[in-house]
């Protein structure tokens, strides 16, 4: 019986880390990116290229391969300081947090030398294609296929609601290679050349008017044998990792910058003479710090190469929570004008829906937690 | 560290559930009885008396971790409020002032570990945060406190946000009287001042302000014990409670419920866990914040648990011999000890605001 349990710790060299990088913003500001889309994904890029060349970009990744041979506290510090500073977020974190730690998971030597370095410079972008039209929640449904031909795999089907798709050289994509199989056997985790021929990309717009995810269409792609992760058949658990992996930074990372949106809705309640806000912000600020916390616990979890598995989804459950919260907390207490206009709050509400769907919904988070936390069999209907 | 800590709550967890079984627990509540001189004994020879001493005051020196981690073996095993109250109020208050010099409170001292002075607690006020509405932070109106007093109580804490007065009984400037409580059996009392408060002697001082925030600590952690209690009992019931012919946690219904009450467990565990690591590092900022934050979040959370464990349960659940409803008065207790939902959130504010607002740092 025990109630405390780990939390990160920052070492010394973190702290140097931490006041070098807080110089290194300050005098390197570049405000804030364009709104159109375009132009905003180009600046974004080239920030990203910036803070590699500072040497900030994969610092927990070994240093053969490009990083700094840190560990995750010192990734830990990077993203708090950016988020802090209020300056653009990477625009390669798919790559960054997710891709990067997978190959060294489970990547060949060679995929890790390929694809890791230009990940941390933003020089090849990346999506993640899982979901599909027909596997939303249900991801064991995924049905774009692989054949097996020769030394590659030709791959047909349909991803969706891939962010980034329209700006990534590479997707790590989820396909059913086994002919006959059904549910989380028989799938392949694969590494899909966005430039490949039979590769077509259509944006859509969001309900926030925001050309953030697309489908990609995949007719007859080629996918060299070297280009799967792991073992062919073996990639349920690998997209599972994956997931996980997108907890612990990624939600440090919102952590902060919600932080910073509550305290802007501070600062206006003030400046408008809004009263008796006290308790309502101060519920969500009490959330936030919860989610810290939590974040901070699955980060020295991840550190110490001992994440229980499905704990993270306590994460995204407290994430959504909070998000939703705060937003809506701001739509009550900014009153019925504010509510009225397209503004930075209405549109954060409206985002705010998608943060209990995007990377499992808050069902399957719930599922997760019953059936792998609480061993409970059988719940998912 | 952790692992020391383990072993005391382990420990004590055994010792404590010894004595209070539920059928005891029940009969003291529905009687508002307070446990008996034996029972109260056994809990003095597992050295409850001083989990919150300096090991220089003849304690055991539990750090904040400590002090958390015993506050969850509370919580899960219901140990009574004036119990809690002198362990972590009035003999720490009596130990401060004796090195502080004040040689009756040293006498006190040495016969209340001895169990021969016997003390309560009382909330009492202080000034309300901007926007509170008048709720006070440590959850008392200004005209009477409310108190927990064991029934021979020669002595009272009053404790309430960075100030608290320690009074023999009877007082000339107190009066004192036994109300019906929501949970009974605690000794729930109401003081009011007669004449002016500041006739009380108060304390301040960074040792009076550790030692209330060592309090507060604990009773975070005694909620958190309470709902982690509560979503283990409910658990083990789901999964045998069979109805439509399969367990009822196999109803995804069900099982989502519980899935919410552990996120809330476990989102306590992580806060309880930072408090303790920013406490040890001596990173007083953080520990202090996360302390306030947890002061809304933990008997919310705790009530919120007790209330989805008594729906899992159903008719079972609404019943008295099953006992939920111990913790779930439990829960609106310490609920009350922070001030409230709305002054415990309101607390959580007023703290964020006037602390600035620069969230990396690693905090």
């Amino acid at each position: 019986m025990t109630t405390l349990v780990p939390t990160l710790r920052f070492t010394d060299e973190d702290q140097v880390l931490r006041t070098r990088l807080r110089l290194w913003l300050q005098e390197h500001e570049v405000g804030e990116p364009p709104r159109e889309h375009h132009a905003r994904n180009t600046a974004l890029i080239a920030w990203q290229r910036t803070l590699h060349e500072a040497g900030f970009i994969g610092l927990s990744l070994p240093r053969e391969y490009g990083g700094a041979g840190r560990t995750l506290s010192a990734e830990a510090v990077f993203a708090e300081e950016l988020a802090a500073s209020r300056m653009p977020e990477l625009i390669n974190r798919v790559g960054l947090f997710t891709v990067a730690p997978l190959l060294m998971d489970f990547g060949t030597p060679e995929q890790r030398r390929r694809f890791i370095s230009p990940i941390l410079g933003g020089d090849e972008l990346w999506c993640q294609g899982f979901s599909e039209p027909g596997a939303g929640s249900d991801l064991a449904a995924v049905s774009t296929r692989g054949r097996r031909e020769a030394e590659s795999l030709v791959i047909t089907g349909q991803k969706v609601w891939t962010s980034r798709a329209d700006i990534s050289r590479w997707c790590a994509a989820l396909i059913r290679s086994e002919p006959g199989s059904t549910r989380h056997q028989g799938l392949t985790f694969v590494i899909i050349d966005m430039h490949s021929p039979g590769v077509l990309v259509r944006p859509m717009y969001t309900m926030a008017r925001d050309e953030h995810f697309s489908e990609v269409f995949l007719d007859e792609v080629q996918v060299q044998a070297q280009n799967i992760v792991g073992s062919p058949g073996d990639g349920w658990r690998i997209a599972m990792a994956m997931l996980s992996y997108e907890r612990g930074l990624f939600t440090l990372e919102r952590q902060i910058r919600l932080q910073h949106r509550l305290d802007d809705l501070v600062e206006r309640l003030q400046l408008c003479g809004v009263n008796d806000w006290y308790h309502d912000i101060g519920r969500v600020q009490a959330l936030l710090e919860l989610l810290r916390a939590q974040v901070y616990r699955t980060l020295a979890a991840q550190q110490s190469g001992r994440t229980q598995p499905g704990s993270t989804s306590i994460d995204k459950l407290l994430l959504a929570r909070v998000y939703q919260e705060l937003f809506s907390v701001a739509h009550e207490l900014l009153g019925p004008n504010a509510a009225l206009e397209d503004t930075e709050w209405t549109h954060d509400l409206l985002v705010s829906r998608s943060v209990s769907i995007y990377s499992g919904t808050s069902e399957i988070q719930r599922n997760v937690i019953a059936s792998q936390l609480l061993g409970i069999r059988g719940a998912m209907r | 560290m952790i692992a020391d800590i383990e072993a005391i709550e382990d420990g004590l967890d055994r010792a404590l559930s010894s004595v209070l079984s539920l059928p005891l627990l029940l009969e003291h509540a529905a009687r508002d009885q307070q446990m008996n001189v034996a029972a109260e004994d056994v809990v003095r020879r597992v050295g409850w008396f001083v989990v919150a001493l300096e090991e220089s005051d003849g304690g055991i020196g539990l750090d904040a971790g400590g002090l958390i981690s015993v506050g969850a073996a509370a919580g899960r095993r219901l140990v009574p409020i004036p119990l809690r109250e002198e362990a972590v109020a009035v003999i720490p208050l009596l130990a401060l002032l004796a090195r502080r010099g004040d040689h009756q409170a040293a006498a006190w001292l040495a016969e209340a570990l001895e169990g021969h002075t016997r003390g309560g607690t009382a909330l009492a006020p202080t000034p309300a945060p901007h926007g509170a509405n008048g709720v006070a932070r440590d959850g008392a109106s200004t005209s009477t406190l409310p108190a927990w007093l064991p029934p021979d109580a020669s002595l009272i804490a009053l404790v309430g946000g960075d100030r608290a007065a320690i009074e023999s009984l009877p007082s000339p400037a107190l009066a004192i009287a036994a109300v019906a409580a929501l949970d009974p059996g605690q000794g729930f009392s109401e003081v009011s001042f007669v004449g002016d408060e500041s006739k009380l002697r108060w304390l301040e001082g960074p040792d009076v302000s550790l030692l209330l925030r060592r309090r507060r600590a604990f009773l975070v952690g005694e909620a958190f014990g309470c709902a982690e209690k509560c979503l283990e009992r409910t658990v083990e019931y789901a999964r045998n409670r069979e109805q439509f012919g399969r367990p009822l946690a196999t109803f995804q219904a069900v099982a989502h419920q519980l899935a919410d009450m552990t996120m809330q467990v476990e989102s306590l565990r992580s806060a309880l866990s930072r408090l303790d690591e920013s406490w040890r590092e001596n990173d007083t900022e953080t520990a202090d914040k996360v302390l306030i934050a947890l002061g809304w979040a933990a008997p919310a959370f705790a009530r919120s648990v007790c209330e989805a464990a008594i729906q899992l349960h159903g008719g079972t659940g609404f019943t008295w011999e099953y006992g939920l409803h111990l913790h779930y008065r439990r829960a609106l207790q310490l609920e009350a000890a922070f001030g409230g939902v709305r002054g415990s959130a309101a607390a959580v504010a007023q703290h964020h605001v006037a602390t600035g607002r620069r969230p990396a740092d690693g905090k």
